[in-house]
């Protein structure tokens, strides 16, 4: 078990070291007193000379923050600052300093940077263009339009022009961007499993299916020991790359937990404690976790404000939706969680899915797909083996949705606890 | 009232209402880098009563445009993509909000303080020149938000708040203190996560009643643009316009603090509210649509 837990992280390892080296956003490591420890590609093409050993507060301008008071609050800051005028050239950035608590006693800081000058330009070109597309359509309209109405026409006519160009210079900023989604979208699907074993008592199905762009979705098994696996479950809003890496943070953070705490509700407030301090985008993610315990009939589960679980009990073919009363993780720190406890049998099954798949839309309907329809679609194929089951709701809400744009991921996670 | 108590009321009222879909459809092509304005247009369009409320709201004397608007795509034309997104948002809130039941409180003044707290933090942000000032008045107008659902939703708790402000001569955030561990801004601050709400609108609901210091768990929870908004919401308590819940004998008071970090003084704000009540007049199909 430590081996494939070695193998996990090294894997992971290797995703982070190409994030570190292709990103274009500067990252840089340093010391409690602002001096530069490393720094990745991307920075060094900012700065002419070797970077390391020099000071942050020399590197820009406009870090007026105390480093040092980072690591009491634990609070990642942001700052605008700009770097000096090494080569000849100025760029604003968007700093975001993360305090790096825990490697012994050397405390560190993480820095990524945005550079926001493109961007920053583009857009008061885009502002001004509009005021004055503004400013001339007035005038027009108060002068009439035989009233020197070539020169007018003129000026529109240029305006317009340049509001093209700065188009079609704004439309390359946007393919750099879309590349990056493109980097993220990779990560966050070599986060969940491609597949999933069966054991002795459980037999798992699934499907996962990120949509346009990255979403936050993420969804994992894992071996407990004596016979009990963890099923977990989590859906960051939001979307982009900041979703992306919160679903990353999670993976890491869940399975270290999973392995040292038994209770479904404890892992869920560890998670919470630490990702409210984390999430500082209004974002917010639900999650469900389950610890299924086939050789004692027993599964204890916890939920953060995620779509109800679909329970089906064999024996007398009830279905139940598996309520939790968590709030969902990344707002009030004092949020409590509480375990759930209920018998299982062979033959049972459940499911678990994130709210792409009840919120998938139909132009055509104009509604949602909806919970009502996703239980009976569970309840009709109760006799089919779990993997036509996914397979079957994944085509029904697929016709549903026809050519409807896909707004959000579909994921969808389904275990059956096995007949003798 | 606890927070788990707030969890337990949702799950008897099932969760909390949805926004229109088409507020959802907006925040999705928000953060889509390929959308384009004809994607918006169409969304918008798809929801006639949205676009009806929309044209009727960007027409009327708040936004002032020198011609008629006929349809979507024009008024994004004239007003921005940004803009019109905001105010689907602000429309779909409203109709949200609507279907909140039981209202013991009058909503009429309850929305005239808000939508004043929204102009006059838009008309303060211009003065220190603050960017995006359309942003400030959202996060302005729908900054006490929480104490709507807590009227719908915790009724009994509302009204003994309330009624404790009234008695005492106190403001209703600090009742709410004095009776519970939950307040409206820690309410609203659910409601608009859960909705998806810009996040600066988040940041004005949230950190509204704090001080500067006390500011944190959102990245934007430390810019000034907040301070605008307290300000502007003691500044519309003290002149009276509406009613937000506060006891009527409560006079809140104009301190340094509030000014500390903008570039304003206390004379600027009394010149700019001289121009309030001629705003809040041209407001009035804003107003007609919140009610």
């Amino acid at each position: 078990m430590e081996k494939k837990h070695e193998q996990q992280d090294i894997r992971l390892l290797g995703i982070y070291e190409r994030l570190y080296r292709y990103t274009h956003e500067i990252v840089l490591v340093l010391s409690e007193k602002g001096d530069v420890l490393e720094a990745n590609e991307r920075s060094i093409s900012y700065f002419s000379d070797d970077m390391t050993h020099r000071n942050i507060k020399d590197l820009f301008e406009g870090i007026e923050l105390s480093l040092s008071s980072l690591f009491e609050s634990e609070v990642i800051q942001n700052v605008i600052a700009r770097t000096g005028q090494d080569k000849g050239q100025n760029h604003t950035f968007l700093l975001s300093f993360i305090p790096v608590d825990g490697v012994e006693t050397k405390r560190e800081l993480l820095v990524i940077g945005k550079d926001l000058s493109e961007a920053e330009h583009y857009k008061e070109q885009v502002e001004s263009l509009h005021e004055r597309v503004r400013e001339l359509e007035e005038e027009r309209k108060l002068t009439g339009k035989t009233r020197r109405s070539r020169e007018k026409t003129l000026a529109l006519s240029n305006a317009l022009k340049k509001l093209e160009r700065t188009k079609g210079e704004l439309e390359k900023t946007n393919l750099t961007l879309t590349k990056e989604l493109e980097l993220a979208a990779a990560l966050q699907k070599s986060l969940v499993p491609h597949n999933i074993p069966d054991d002795q008592y459980l037999q798992f199905a699934f499907h996962y299916e990120p949509m346009q762009f990255v979403g936050g979705d993420y969804y994992d098994v894992t071996d407990l020991g004596d016979g009990r696996k963890g099923l977990f479950i989590a859906d960051v809003s939001g979307h982009g790359v900041s979703s992306a890496f919160i679903a990353a943070m999670l993976k890491i953070s869940f399975l270290n937990y999973a392995q040292k705490i038994e209770s479904p509700a404890k892992v869920l407030t560890k998670l919470n404690e630490e990702y409210c301090q984390v999430i500082q985008t209004g974002d917010f993610v639900t999650m469900f976790y389950a610890v299924i315990d086939p050789p004692n009939n027993r599964m204890t589960y916890c939920g953060a404000g995620h779509p109800r679980p679909i329970f089906l009990h064999r024996e007398n073919s009830t279905i139940e939706l598996l309520s939790s009363e968590g709030f969902f993780i990344g707002m009030f720190d004092q949020a409590e969680y509480r375990d759930k406890i209920m018998k299982i049998k062979s033959g049972d099954r459940f499911m678990v899915f994130t709210d792409g798949i009840i919120e998938a839309y139909s132009d055509d309907r104009g509604e949602q797909f909806g919970e009502k329809r996703l239980l009976e679609c569970f309840r009709n194929c109760s006799e089919e083996p779990i993997d036509g089951v996914i397979e079957n709701i994944i085509d029904k809400v697929k016709s549903f949705m026809k050519k409807s744009i896909f707004y959000d991921d579909l994921a969808i996670v389904a275990v059956e606890y096995k007949q003798p | 009232m606890k927070l788990s108590n707030i969890k337990k009321t949702m799950e008897t009222i099932r969760e909390l209402p949805t926004l229109p879909l088409v507020a959802n459809k907006i925040n999705a092509i928000l953060h889509d880098p390929k959308s384009s304005v004809s994607d918006l247009s169409k969304i918008i369009e798809m929801d006639q009563s949205i676009t009806a409320k929309v044209l009727k709201l960007v027409n009327s004397a708040h936004y002032g445009l020198p011609e008629k608007v006929t349809n979507i795509k024009q008024a994004i034309a004239l007003l921005g993509y940004r803009n019109i997104s905001y105010i689907v948002m602000t429309l779909s809130v409203f109709d949200a909000l609507k279907n909140f039941e039981k209202k013991s409180y009058d909503r009429r003044k309850f929305w005239v303080h808000s939508i004043a707290v929204g102009i006059l933090s838009q008309n303060l942000a211009k003065e220190c020149d603050f960017p995006l000032s359309e942003d400030i008045f959202t996060s302005g107008l729908l900054h006490d938000l929480g104490k709507v659902f807590l009227d719908a939703f915790l009724h009994e708790e509302f009204e003994a708040i309330v009624h404790k402000a009234q008695k005492e001569g106190i403001s209703f955030i600090d009742a709410e203190h004095e009776l519970f561990d939950v307040d409206h801004t820690m309410v609203g601050e659910w409601m608009a996560r859960t909705w998806r709400l810009p996040l600066h609108v988040i940041a004005g609901i949230k950190h509204h009643h704090q001080e500067v210091k006390k500011r944190n768990g959102l990245s934007v929870s430390q810019d000034p643009f907040i301070d605008i908004i307290k300000l502007a919401d003691v500044s519309i308590k003290a002149g009276n316009y509406g009613h937000s819940g506060d006891g009527s004998e409560y006079r809140p008071k104009l301190n340094k603090e509030l000014f500390r970090r903008l570039p304003i003084t206390k004379q600027d704000v009394e010149h700019i509210m001289g121009g309030l009540k001629q705003d809040l007049s041209k407001s009035e199909a804003l107003l007609d649509l919140a009610l």
